[in-house]
């Protein structure tokens, strides 16, 4: 894989981003190699997941941020509440900060999700832009 | 009762309270005599303001409002969680209103729990400056 090749996968990575959360944290350009072209949405996902990117310990600190952030995204917490549910975890053991990480992380899987197709189409046109460099390298 | 004492009843009941919320407004100053038992002044507030639905509030609308009130006044939510739990809750039967209105109602009864021995004192000494007139 050329240098070009994974300059275009790294800036589309770095496009790839919710509040100071990105998916290029989770990549070296030497491990885009590895990546199924043919299916780079779950490959990215499963990846990240592996590496504990989704894992919403500390994906918001101090008190304060985390009232802003549950401010700003859910303001009736219902949504919040309802996955720290779905997480196992009981009504007196919760705060914000767990509430908006909890929150946070949910919202990044759903921004990747939403942008599945965008992801795959990518590196479709990827794939035949290598698959066209190699051909001409062939045919020189 | 005389006038000043109703004065100095409602100076006093005036200056219990939670942030814009007093315990003077449940009060009536010609009701003092029936509303409050100044041999158990403490008590009698308390009962006569849970009566009176002091202690359960829905006054704060709004999810802006509640959440706004929620980062003033407990910032981790873990009190207000925590009480929200022991009030029965489930998870999914609350919302930012619902813990905003429960943490203003626990505040308010805290605010007079605090002034207990000083409301105790203070309706004794009432009570002693009225029987020595």
């Amino acid at each position: 894989m050329n240098e070009t090749i994974k300059n275009k996968i790294k800036n589309y990575f770095d496009s790839l981003e919710f509040d100071n959360w990105c998916v290029s944290d989770y990549f070296s350009p030497d491990d885009y190699e590895d990546i199924n072209f043919d299916d780079a949405y779950h490959y990215i996902m499963d990846y990240i997941g592996d590496c504990g990117g989704f894992d919403p310990t500390g994906a918001v600190v101090y008190y304060s941020k985390a009232m802003e952030f549950l401010q700003e995204n859910d303001p009736t917490l219902t949504l919040s509440l309802s996955l720290a549910d779905n997480d196992g975890y009981r009504i007196g053991d919760l705060n914000s900060e767990i509430l908006a990480s909890i929150l946070k992380m949910n919202m990044i899987q759903n921004m990747l999700y939403d942008r599945a197709d965008d992801i795959s189409a990518f590196f479709y046109e990827l794939q035949e832009l290598i698959d066209a460099e190699e051909e001409t390298e062939e045919e020189e | 009762m005389t006038e000043s004492t109703k004065n100095e009843i409602t100076k006093f009941l005036t200056g219990i309270g939670f942030g814009e919320w007093s315990v003077s407004d449940y009060f009536d100053p010609e009701n003092y005599e029936e509303e409050i038992d100044f041999k158990h002044p403490y008590d009698s507030i308390i009962e006569y303001l849970d009566k009176n639905g002091a202690f359960n509030t829905d006054e704060i609308v709004g999810y802006d409002s509640a959440m706004e009130f929620l980062q003033e006044n407990d910032t981790a939510m873990v009190y207000t969680l925590r009480l929200a739990g022991d009030v029965g809750y489930s998870i999914y039967e609350i919302d930012s209103e619902i813990l905003a209105n429960l943490l203003y109602s626990q505040l308010r009864l805290e605010s007079v729990e605090d002034r207990e021995r000083e409301i105790e004192e203070f309706f004794l000494k009432l009570q002693n400056t009225e029987e020595g007139l």
